[in-house]
């Protein structure tokens, strides 16, 4: 049966560049993999990244999922499950959408899934001002997800990585943490290794 | 609190989509005028007292595509430089800038003030004009 994988985080942590890497590696293993992204704005930029590697994708544009347009996750969420057979949906929201919400339209539009994980990517450089200057979302996307991805590792010192995973581990002390770097491929075999497991192993 | 989760992040957006013809430039060029641009335009929105949540842009011709991003302008500016073999003299540009503490319009006005920088390499025109071109 099919999975759900949220990737939630804030503006520019790199939840796109995560999400392709993912939907190319379980691609190679034989799984089906479908993606819905949403962009605040007008205009689909990750969209039009997303289908250019090929991956099949559903683009909402103009608002949040997680509140002006939660009616219009439901309705894709219904849709690509139906159509597509996915193995897995990727969900990736917008970079100030709130996990919470977005979970709760998971389960009210009753599409059937077997397990869903929920992943907040944080991005290690700009986490302190991110927390300093919008704490409210920092703090709700960590409190709110299984596992918390600690992406751009390869710009931070390792005392700064270490005050960045502190501070997650401080906000959601039940969530996995790992530490990666999106761009230099580094800790996506971790996320991957257990989205395998949840969809029941290799292909 | 707000249901909004834009009007709570206090965020600002704006995005476009540009279609270009007539490009005379080489890739090394075409790709210096995009970098160039998008990085006057993140410099800018900090100017003016925003964060930055992201500006990101993708170019897509018969070529290939480059996708470019600034989500801090210490880190300047990140390319996924997907373009192959020589320029496509037309295509199109994607752009959105997402940012904290400014308002849409002010965001609008100086994403479309930079593209200025467009013109050193083509001619283009916002998606959904009229105009004779085959595009």
């Amino acid at each position: 049966m099919m999975i759900i994988c949220l990737i939630s985080g804030f503006l520019g942590s790199g939840k796109t560049t995560l999400m392709i890497d993912l939907g190319k590696r379980l691609g190679k293993k034989g799984k089906r993999v479908a993606i819905i992204v949403n962009e605040v704005g007008e205009v689909g930029v990750d969209g039009a990244l997303i289908d250019a590697y090929g991956l099949n994708s559903v683009e909402l544009t103009e608002g949040c999922i997680c509140c002006s347009l939660s009616g219009s996750l439901q309705n894709t969420l219904r849709a690509v499950a139906n159509d597509y057979k996915a193995d897995i949906i990727f969900i990736e929201p917008t970079g100030i959408a709130l996990p919470s919400k977005i979970n709760g339209i998971i389960r009210t539009s009753m599409v059937e899934h077997e397990s869903k994980l929920g992943i907040c990517v944080v991005d290690a450089f700009r986490a302190p001002r991110i927390y300093q200057e919008a704490e409210l979302f920092f703090r709700r996307q960590i409190e709110d997800v299984d596992l918390v991805a600690v992406n751009k590792m390869e710009l931070v010192s390792p005392e700064q990585l270490a005050e960045v995973e502190e501070l997650v581990g401080r906000l959601n002390p039940k969530a996995t943490v790992l530490k990666m770097s999106a761009k230099e491929d580094r800790g996506v075999e971790a996320i991957e290794v257990r989205l395998v497991d949840r969809m029941g192993g290799g292909a | 609190m707000s249901e909004d989760s834009k009007e709570l992040a206090r965020a600002g957006s704006f995005g476009m989509e540009v279609h270009f013809h007539d490009n005379h430039c080489i890739k090394s060029s075409f790709v210096k005028v995009l970098t160039g641009m998008i990085f006057d335009i993140a410099g800018k929105l900090e100017a003016k007292g925003g964060m930055i949540g992201h500006v990101k842009l993708i170019a897509q011709t018969d070529a290939g595509f480059v996708k470019m991003s600034v989500v801090d302008i210490r880190l300047g500016v990140e390319t996924v430089d997907e373009l192959k073999g020589d320029m496509s003299k037309k295509g199109s540009i994607k752009l959105m800038a997402v940012v904290l503490g400014l308002e849409d319009g002010t965001v609008e006005e100086t994403v479309e003030e930079a593209l200025t920088h467009l013109g050193g390499c083509m001619e283009y025109h916002l998606a959904g004009h009229d105009c004779d071109h085959d595009h």
